[in-house]
């Protein structure tokens, strides 16, 4: 049987709320039960890959270290939109881990060629 | 079709958990059957036995409670999502050393394992409440 194929959908930046880590937590679920997991970071959520966040000032755990241990979880690749690096005037190759920025067509082919889709 | 909702806010603040609540009923009133009902993040509230509206307002945990007698429904709550925000049952509870537990009846607490598995097993995977 081909592998089922998970989508994990995140719009909100890192600390904001629960959403950047309760979309981690579904994404690492994926994993453990080895499904092909993909992880695509829209809007605000492209600020969760900013390197060197130091969230202990507002007692916050910090994502950098959760984000980059995805690749021993299997999660290889994460994606985000050129809009989305537009909108805060970042660049994909300074972000960590550096995502695969998709034009509005790949974003379109993306969510359809996955099998679930779930937003946080 | 087999469905399988996941509902991520809380009763009375938005109106997600109401929409789920009746996307819910219109599935089974159509003839489709749903796998599992997963409630996460804020939605762990939809399991909050303590929850006491006013008469003449909708009492949406009950409502849940009395579908899923209805239709058999599988109901589960992440359980790591609950215990952060003081939803436990009983074993909780004593894990926790809480002096109540609140869980009402018909909703289980579970880990995010429950809902990838009722991923693999459903045709549609319909969220409400999410991106907040």
């Amino acid at each position: 049987m081909k592998r089922k194929s998970v989508l994990v959908i995140c719009r909100k930046g890192p600390y904001g709320s629960s959403a950047a880590r309760e979309a981690l937590d579904i994404a690492l679920s994926g994993a453990v039960f080895e499904l092909s997991v993909s992880l695509l970071l829209l809007d605000d959520g492209v600020l969760q890959l900013l390197p060197g966040q130091n969230s202990g000032l507002i007692g916050e755990k910090n994502l950098n270290a959760m984000l980059s241990a995805l690749p021993l979880y299997d999660i290889e690749q994460v994606y985000t939109s050129l809009h989305s690096l537009a909108l805060h005037g970042l660049e994909a190759q300074r972000l960590e881990p550096a995502p695969r920025a998709l034009d509005n067509q790949e974003l379109q082919t993306l969510i359809k060629c996955h099998d679930m889709v779930l937003t946080v | 079709m087999i469905y399988t909702l996941v509902v991520h806010a809380a009763p009375y603040q938005s109106a997600a958990a109401g929409t789920a609540l009746r996307f819910a009923k219109a599935v089974l009133a159509a003839g489709h059957g749903i796998h599992r009902v997963f409630f996460y993040r804020d939605g762990v509230y939809n399991a909050n036995a303590l929850a006491a509206p006013p008469r003449d307002e909708q009492n949406i945990p009950q409502q849940w409670q009395q579908l899923a007698s209805e239709h058999q429904l599988d109901m589960v709550v992440c359980i790591a999502a609950a215990v952060r925000r003081g939803v436990l049952d009983a074993g909780e509870a004593k894990r926790y050393e809480k002096s109540s537990q609140n869980l009402a009846e018909r909703f289980e607490l579970s880990g995010l394992g429950q809902l990838i598995e009722a991923g693999l097993h459903s045709d549609r995977v319909i969220t409400f409440g999410g991106q907040r």
